[in-house]
């Protein structure tokens, strides 16, 4: 038992050690992971390495649905390990190789448990519910644990002074053994959690017992000592190492968890005056990403255009996406095809939730100022705030009465909702700073989504009010929607005698896994230097940042992931 | 393992002179090699330990003591502000990490960690966007990144208000980087932070720092401080990146182009064939 098996499930963490909003450290064969719990209660096992420049994952900050790197800030979704903002790049889209690397996760009878291939069965049967004892880290590795329970003895009812008779040790799965108490109901169950070589964590759980469970633990931990002490007196344990060979290596290939999801209109509603909001289910049987309040889906319209749409779920909502639309008057054609041509139904392709304006952690209280349609971040900012019992405003300003959007959930929000109905621009001027001044300013946090004229005069206003430029935090939409397209042109592989067209809009990388031809890619931005390939001739169009300008001048090289050519035959030696 | 001869001929920061007193004899390794210096009326000498009689050179230069264990050592890299009269020269202490010092300089080189590491003093949400910069090699093989800019709440001990700075990053051996930042008091002129990274072995190193600042204001003490308060902020994450030697490949730590320069050090330490130091997984599994 102490080889990895990939495709078994082993105890990592007692549930209890993975609290709301927590994040800890677990270990197994000796590498590291961070675990934790998201606020609708799922949890995560993760390689404790940030897939950006190593940080422990576990120093990090669980926002409640992602994870948040200490380092840099880039934040991971619960569930499937996607990077959802790089705030180095709030403009640029993640890498699609950033993601944490994600262990299979189950979590029963008080126990966290992992397995290194996704594809392992769902475990079996259940121990029961019990009372957890202690958890002890044993210096020895698990076969030597293992052996040693077998001379266990202890007193159904926890009674010290009993002298217990010995049972036979009952092999319930490779990672769990049993032994009954002999002539009573109680069972005791041990977990064996194989953290390295020479490191074996022993986990408890007594099944049946009915003593005080103070007394019940205090005689285990006894025993559960004198076990150890036992094990440990023998010969000293090696020093541990780090594991030399990377996580990803023990595990089956995978791509990537995709990014991209198919989702189907459950329902449509007229929220107000050209507002409509829309309920959208996964398409299929793959879970619906977690959200963070604030976090926005890129979707494709059913005319092709890809439009950003925050979502307004509370944090309970997780088995569908809501979010809001309103028709621009003076629309290219995105918001009026979702208004025109989407129904109960329709099919929808979706990016999964990007989080460029997450509520940050700070102690202040956050005043949340909306403008039309930007109350739907807002509104799940102020949906979270209000599940958590933190203190916070929602300002909402809209034309009148009749554009005032989700008034179901406004009414659930409360007095901490105030309406600014039907103001000109003096109006609003002086509304927002009655909102902003006269406050210890110190203590608040301002965040503001709404047409840019309004986004202006919070800005202006808040300054003049001495709240600082950190404390005011605005929706910033990536502006690539519409991404510099690029001209067509004709790939000619020399080596393999191919030809095929790249339209306006695809990039060379993308045409050429397209043609199913292997091109290693990591960043996708044309810095890390990993798809390098080399050119015959072609006019190029150098986008990167990693080739040197004498590289760039000798054509004889680009980076597919961002540059192209100019038009006419790009010729490649590939 | 053989150290990479670049690194074995180049000169290695093992003190900051101010701080070696004089007649005491001082223990300290480079590139794996126990070695001893000391400090008399003569000036610095060193010798490597353990009956070991091999080369083993130190020279003063920049306020900081240098060893090469090296017969043909490599010539000194150039700071010319270092002697200009009207320049303070600031010994802003040695920290030991347990981390490879090509880490070290890395995260010297980084400005996307300003917010999050340095909250409050050298950057801030929501100001966390890394501005395209301009990374270039020139003629002598050391990495320039110009143009690099940066809003920050507190950027040096002497600046009360929000400021955006405007840096220079220099790389000019593998454990060798400086940053030239905006003087608040002379807008013309810049300050200059060295960092001298003593590779104590693979996996643990010495970050020396040494000021070169046109401050009239503050203390040695006052500037010393703020460097530590920012040195100690960085402690906590380099000795926490795993694996502590730095991989080299893409495929293992991801990018972005706020990344630029860390990539393209990367990129010449591959170039400069230097593998002290570094991440190879495929070496370690065969």
């Amino acid at each position: 038992m102490n080889l990895l098996d990939t495709g078994r499930w082993y105890p990592i963490a007692r549930s209890e050690d993975a609290p709301p909003r927590h994040v800890c450290q677990a270990q197994l064969f000796g590498y590291e992971f961070a675990v934790w719990r998201d606020d609708g209660g799922s949890v995560n096992v993760w390689e404790n390495r940030c897939p950006h420049r190593g940080l422990k994952l576990s120093l990090g900050i669980n926002t409640g649905s992602e994870l948040r790197c200490q380092y840099h800030g880039w934040t991971y979704a619960s569930g499937s390990g996607i990077c959802t903002h790089v705030p180095a790049h709030p403009g640029l889209a993640e890498p699609s190789k950033a993601c944490a690397l994600a262990l299979a996760a189950v979590e029963r009878d008080g126990f966290i448990w992992c397995a290194f291939d996704p594809a392992t069965a769902a475990p079996e049967a259940a121990i029961g519910a019990g009372l957890t004892l202690r958890s002890l880290p044993i210096e020895r590795d698990a076969a030597a644990v293992q052996a040693a329970l077998a001379d266990y003895r202890f007193d159904p009812d926890g009674r010290d002074d009993a002298e217990p008779a010995g049972a036979a040790l009952r092999e319930l799965t490779p990672q769990t053994f049993e032994l009954a108490a002999p002539g009573s109901a109680v069972r005791l169950v041990f977990l064996l959690q194989p953290a390295a070589a020479h490191k074996t964590i022993l986990h408890a759980l007594l099944v049946g017992a009915s003593a005080d469970p103070d007394r019940l633990r205090r005689h285990h931990a006894q025993r559960m000592n004198a076990l150890r002490a036992a094990l440990e007196s023998a010969v000293p344990a090696a020093p541990a190492t780090e594991p030399s060979v990377p996580m990803h290596k023990l595990l089956p290939v995978r791509r990537p968890p995709k990014r991209e999801f198919s989702c189907r209109v459950l329902s449509r509603r007229q929220e107000s005056e050209g507002v409509i909001s829309l309920e959208l289910a996964a398409a299929d049987a793959t879970p619906l990403p977690a959200l963070a309040p604030g976090a926005h889906l890129n979707l494709t319209t059913p005319s092709g255009l890809v439009r950003q749409y925050s979502v307004v779920n509370g944090p309970a909502e997780r088995d569908t996406i809501v979010i809001g639309i309103k028709r621009e008057p003076d629309s290219r054609g995105g918001s009026r095809s979702m208004h025109d041509d989407v129904r109960e139904g329709t099919l929808l392709q979706a990016s999964v939730p990007r989080n460029t304006f997450p509520l940050v952690p700070s102690g202040k209280r956050p005043i949340l100022v909306a403008g039309g349609i930007g109350i739907t971040p807002l509104l799940s900012m102020a949906q979270a705030l209000q599940a958590r019992g933190e203190a916070f405003e929602l300002h909402y300003f809209a034309r009148g009465e009749q554009f005032v959007s989700f008034r179901e959930r406004l009414a659930a929000l409360g007095d901490a909702v105030r309406l600014h109905l039907g103001l000109d621009a003096a109006q609003t001027t002086a509304a927002l700073r009655d909102i902003l001044h006269g406050r210890p300013l110190e203590q608040f946090k301002v965040y503001a989504c709404g047409p840019g004229p309004m986004l202006e005069l919070v800005r202006t206003t808040a300054a003049a009010g001495d709240i600082g430029a950190d404390d005011v935090h605005f929706e910033y939409f990536r502006n690539d929607a519409e991404p510099a397209p690029g001209q067509p042109f004709t790939v000619r592989l020399q080596r393999s005698a191919r030809e095929f067209e790249v339209p306006s809009g695809q990039t060379l990388l993308q045409a050429l896994h397209e043609q199913g031809i292997a091109v290693e890619a990591s960043c996708e931005q044309g810095v890390c230097g990993s798809c390098f390939t080399e050119v015959v001739s072609g006019e190029l169009e150098h986008h990167d940042l990693y080739l040197s300008a004498a590289e760039k001048a000798s054509g004889k090289c680009l980076m597919p992931c961002v540059s192209r050519a100019r038009g006419g035959v790009l010729v490649l030696d590939l | 393992m053989r150290v990479d001869e670049m690194l074995w001929r180049d000169w290695h920061a093992v003190a900051i002179v101010a701080d070696i007193a004089a007649g005491r004899r001082y223990r300290t390794t480079v590139l794996g090699v126990p070695v001893a210096y000391w400090r008399d009326g003569d000036g610095l000498h060193a010798l490597r330990e353990a009956g070991d009689t091999g080369p083993c050179r130190i020279a003063e230069r920049y306020a900081t003591a240098w060893i090469c264990l090296s017969d043909a050592p490599l010539d000194f890299f150039a700071i010319p502000e270092f002697d200009e009269p009207d320049r303070r020269v600031v010994g802003a202490g040695s920290i030991r990490l347990h981390v490879s010092g090509l880490r070290a300089v890395e995260n010297f080189l980084d400005m996307g960690h300003f917010p999050y590491v340095h909250t409050g003093y050298l950057g801030a949400e929501p100001h966390t966007e890394v501005l395209p910069y301009d990374v270039a090699i020139d003629a002598n093989n050391e990495i320039l990144a110009t143009n690099c800019r940066f809003v920050q709440p507190r950027a040096s001990a002497i600046a009360a208000d929000p400021i955006e700075v405007s840096y220079t990053y220099r790389v000019a051996r593998p454990f060798v980087t400086m940053l030239y930042k905006t003087c608040v008091p002379a807008p013309d002129r810049r300050d200059v932070i060295g960092l001298f990274i003593q590779p104590l072995s693979e996996e643990w190193c010495v970050a020396h720092t040494v000021l070169i600042y046109l401050d009239d204001v503050n203390s040695d003490e006052e500037l010393r401080r703020f460097q530590q308060t920012i040195f100690g902020q960085d402690l906590m994450i380099l000795i926490n990146q795993v694996p502590k030697r730095m991989p080299l490949e893409a495929r293992h730590e991801i990018p972005v182009r706020a990344d630029a320069m860390s990539s393209a050090y990367r990129r010449w330490l591959r170039e400069n064939r230097i593998a002290y130091g570094t991440w190879q997984p495929e070496a370690v599994e065969a």
